[in-house]
């Protein structure tokens, strides 16, 4: 690919005996948001590293915009990192945090005070300047975080789980937040998380991976919609599997449609249980001993209720459909 | 909480059972925990409020305010030795803290060869008394020193051998210290530096010292402290360079002259005091630096570093080593540094001023003594103060008071306990007047079991707190709700899973009784000489020879026990690995 901005090359990486990443490719265009996501020890985590030039990998390589870097120091390579710890300096307030990339570049004093002023306002913490990250709350510690991987105006971002540490209101607030700080300010970013939601919300393409390897990378309706692989299916969101002989087939819970016990189309089928879930009641099915899960919008159900042991008849529609060789 | 609110579901027979047995372990907590602070009244607090009774008062008694201290710092004869203290003190300080600096940063953050041997060797210094570095010093570079003879006069006698001495001893203080520091740093915050562009020496001004700031300067406070209040080494090297320990020693011993000594006595607590503010200050600016996500540090290959490191390392283990080998290699030739054909005569302590061996017997008997007594009190009241949870307020003023010897020098102690202990009667309010029923103490060696409990517990105290806080507060909780009293919990669970903690604590107590000087030179019977006291008294003597041999005999004392108890500890670990590793989960 000659247009991408990071392009990732055979990346192999063993902490002993234990395989880390294996023959991971792809690459990045300029401004991209991309999320590489998958299951805890996956080896997400130290791809970035790598890519931050905080681990060496032992094949492979690492290109920015055509130029080798995998043997760069991260000192010199020039990418904002942010960490799930956040790993503020504790002995220096915010100013001085956001600041200290600056001084290592050498920027005059009159400069960086400036471009401290700017970066915190692009993060909204005009007013915290002067605390230390001790007196911060979670949340206002990792914009700190990411206003100072950002002041020194980075080629790439690079986020490890950033948002992890923090109470799910914060993070839903942070989450718009950096995107659409990212999408402004065009820089190519690339972030690691566990948690599909953000990963499906944020990204321009999601890198799912697990054991070491790449499962599928693509725009997050690519990978809701057309999981390449059995793992893939079943990691992101809810799916039924059906067992057909030598294949597997996979359903999403939405795609099924619950119709009536008079209706003529479907197949009859019997409610389990039911969970109302506000937008949507989630059924348990049982048909030909196969359990299926489904949701059905409360807004289609017309007035009806649905009990346990309800006699219905349900219907797959064949374009929802996906079929996996059987493990 | 929550298990006071399941209490009332329990089935009426325990409850019953265990409505009874609280009353009754109620009772009992009290009274035990009401033995343990007029113990700690008795035996810490009183003779210290003594100490500043005399210092305040003439040698009949009447009240002459600061008369003493007016004197001490018009007589420039005295007020000279208060200036030379601070000045050893500080210049000990400054020197050990960056020496063990880089040390510690060796051991911590290199990976140079025989990093474990590094760390362990410089301990060495800790299982002699401190009259064995001055001894050492004299060999080296006193009139007939080694290098002296080479050509290297360093005018021993005075500033310069106390200093070197004291760093000796110093040394492994403030290295373990600046070590525990070291090794708690977040490494993301070095991975953090680099990515926005920090060098080595950025990272190190800006994450490594900050990181350290704290663990920096208690160094520098154990180490002043140390130095200003020790009492061995400028006894053997001081000459005529006196310091507040040798001026207590002159005044008590020599002149007789109690409350001047207990004056000077009250100079000798002012740098724990300051310590006590500054640490204080400091804690408060301290605020959350390590956070819980903190990640390990990584050493990076580095070639240069790792050789430069050992390098350093080498010439440190080998002064430390070298000074307590040299004594060793003098106690076992005829005549230092003449006739050098190996002889075991100096180790049979004839002809020379003290008891001989008899000494050393008398020392490892205290020691154990210590050991046995100090493990058993420090670890049931730390136990009563930290898991019991009635009568708060009394646990408070036990847990104060048994952190309070931290700050009393070893010489303070001994002048408390003299003046408490020598006491006929104490004038009680309202003209009662009681007999002190404690007198019979004095003149025993019981005394010197005593003082070095007191003076060795707060230590020791510190790490039964620290063991005993690591087990869940549950076990009490439960075995009241289920009406077990407290002391079969402790005997049951508590003792058995702090094990080591305790040899640890016995451990303590031993080699420090087997090394200390300081609260016994004032203490001990006519007829039951310490080891460390006939060391005193050799040097005193001139038999500098058989009082290297003493000190030989208790440094191998310490080591032997030592072994001893890393063999015992390591039984008892495999033995327990099993539950000790599923409550680690």
């Amino acid at each position: 690919m000659s247009d991408a901005y990071l392009d990732i090359r055979e990346i192999s990486k063993r902490f002993g005996s234990f395989s880390a990443l294996r023959n991971i490719a792809f690459s990045l265009a300029k401004g991209e948001f991309v999320c590489l996501l998958g299951p805890s020890g996956c080896g997400k985590t130290t791809l970035l590293r790598i890519v931050a030039g905080l681990e060496s990998p032992d094949e492979g390589h690492v290109l920015l915009q055509g130029r080798d870097i995998t043997r760069i120091p991260p000192a010199e390579r020039r990418f904002g990192i942010v960490f799930q710890s956040y790993a503020l300096f504790p002995n220096m307030t915010a100013r001085k945090n956001i600041a200290y990339g600056l001084a290592c570049r050498g920027m005059d004093a009159e400069a960086t005070d400036a471009r401290v002023r700017e970066v915190l306002r692009l993060v909204h913490l005009e007013h915290l300047g002067d605390k230390y990250p001790a007196q911060m709350s979670g949340g206002q510690q990792q914009r700190v975080a990411l206003a100072r991987a950002l002041a020194p105006s980075p080629e790439m971002l690079l986020l490890d789980e950033p948002l992890s540490a923090l109470d799910a209101k914060v993070r839903a607030e942070l989450r718009q937040e950096i995107r659409s700080l990212q999408k402004e300010l065009g820089i190519t970013t690339v972030m690691v998380t566990h948690d599909q939601e953000e990963a499906l919300t944020m990204a321009d393409r999601v890198v799912v991976m697990n054991e070491a390897e790449l499962e599928q990378i693509g725009t997050p309706t690519q990978i809701y919609e057309r999981p390449a692989s059995v793992f893939v299916a079943d990691f992101i969101g809810t799916i039924n599997f059906i067992e057909r002989g030598d294949r597997l087939e996979a359903i999403r819970p939405e795609h099924i449609r619950v119709l009536d016990a008079a209706s003529r189309d479907g197949h009859p089928a019997t409610i389990r249980s039911v969970e109302f879930r506000g937008p949507f009641y989630r059924m348990s099915l049982c048909q030909n001993e196969q359990l299926l899960v489904a949701d059905v919008p409360a807004g289609r159900m017309e007035g009806w209720r649905p009990r346990e042991n309800d006699a219905v008849r349900i219907s797959i529609p064949e374009e929802f459909l996906m079929r996996y060789p059987v493990r | 909480m929550s298990l006071k609110e399941t209490m009332p579901s329990f089935p009426s027979g325990a409850k019953l059972l265990g409505r009874k047995g609280v009353s009754g372990t109620g009772l009992m907590e009290g009274a035990f925990l009401l033995c343990a602070v007029s113990a700690l009244v008795l035996f810490v607090f009183a003779p210290l409020c003594e100490v500043f009774w005399r210092a305040f008062t003439d040698s009949r008694g009447n009240w002459i305010a600061g008369a003493n201290f007016v004197t001490y710092f018009s007589t420039p004869y005295l007020f000279s030795s208060f200036l030379n203290t601070l000045y050893v003190a500080t210049v000990t300080a400054l020197w050990s803290v960056t020496l063990a600096f880089g040390y510690a940063y060796a051991v911590c953050r290199t990976d140079m060869p025989l990093r474990s041997f590094f760390r362990h060797v410089v301990f060495l210094p800790l299982f002699a008394p401190t009259m064995m570095h001055g001894i050492g010093m004299v060999y080296l570079f006193g009139n007939k020193g080694l290098l002296t003879a080479l050509g290297l006069r360093i005018g021993l006698y005075g500033p310069v051998g106390i200093i070197l001495s004291e760093i000796v001893y110093t040394f492994p203080q403030a290295f373990l210290i600046l070590l525990i520091s070291l090794s708690t740093a977040d490494f993301r915050l070095y991975e953090a530096a680099e990515s926005l562009g920090a060098g080595s020496l950025r990272k190190f001004r800006t994450v490594t010292l900050p990181g350290v700031k704290y663990g920096l300067a208690n160094a520098f406070i154990v180490s002043f402290i140390l130095a200003f209040t020790d009492f061995g080494a400028p006894k053997v090297v001081g000459g005529n360079y006196n310091v507040l320990a040798t001026d207590i020693y002159k005044q008590v011993i020599g002149q007789q002259n109690f409350s001047m000594g207990a004056a000077v006595g009250i100079l000798l607590l002012l740098p724990a005091v300051a310590a006590f503010c500054i640490e204080q200050y400091m804690r408060r600016q301290q605020g959350g630096v390590i956070n819980a996500r903190a990640v390990p540090y990584r050493v990076r290959s580095h070639k240069m570093r790792d050789a430069v490191a050992f390098l350093y390392c080498s010439a440190v283990a080998f002064c430390i080593v070298g000074l307590l080998g040299v004594v060793a290699f003098a106690a076992l030739v005829k005549v230092w540094p003449y006739t050098l054909s190996p002889t075991l005569d100096h180790f049979s302590f004839r002809y020379v001023a003290g008891n001989g061996l008899e000494t050393y017997l008398n020392s490892i008997a205290v020691a154990a003594a210590s050991a046995v007594a100090g493990t058993l009190f420090v670890f049931c009241a730390a136990y009563l103060f930290e898991k019991t949870r009635r009568f708060t307020p009394v646990r408070r003023v036990g847990r104060f008071l048994a952190l309070l010897p931290l700050a009393l020098p070893g010489l303070v102690i001994g002048l408390a306990y003299i003046f408490f202990f020598n006491r006929t009667a104490f004038p009680l309010p309202g003209g009662i007047v009681l007999p002190n029923p404690f007198r019979g103490l004095y003149g025993s060696a019981a005394i010197l079991v005593l003082a070095n409990v007191v003076h060795f517990l707060s230590v020791a105290f510190l790490t039964a707190t620290t063991a005993l806080r690591k087990l869940d507060d549950e076990f009490e909780q439960v075995g009241e709700s289920l009406g077990v009293p407290f002391y079969r919990i402790f005997t049951a669970v508590t003792v058995p899973m702090c094990l080591p903690a305790i040899f640890e604590i016995a451990l303590y107590f031993f080699v420090n009784a087997m090394v200390t000087i300081s609260a016994v030179v004032f203490l001990y019977p006519p007829g039951f000489k310490l080891a460390s006291v006939a060391i005193v008294n050799m040097t005193d003597a001139g038999d500098i020879a058989p009082a290297a041999a003493m000190s030989v005999l208790i440094v191998l004392t310490n080591i032997a026990v030592r072994a001893v108890f890393e063999g015992v500890t390591g039984s008892v670990r495999r033995r327990t690995a099993v539950w000790m590793r599923s409550e680690g989960v």
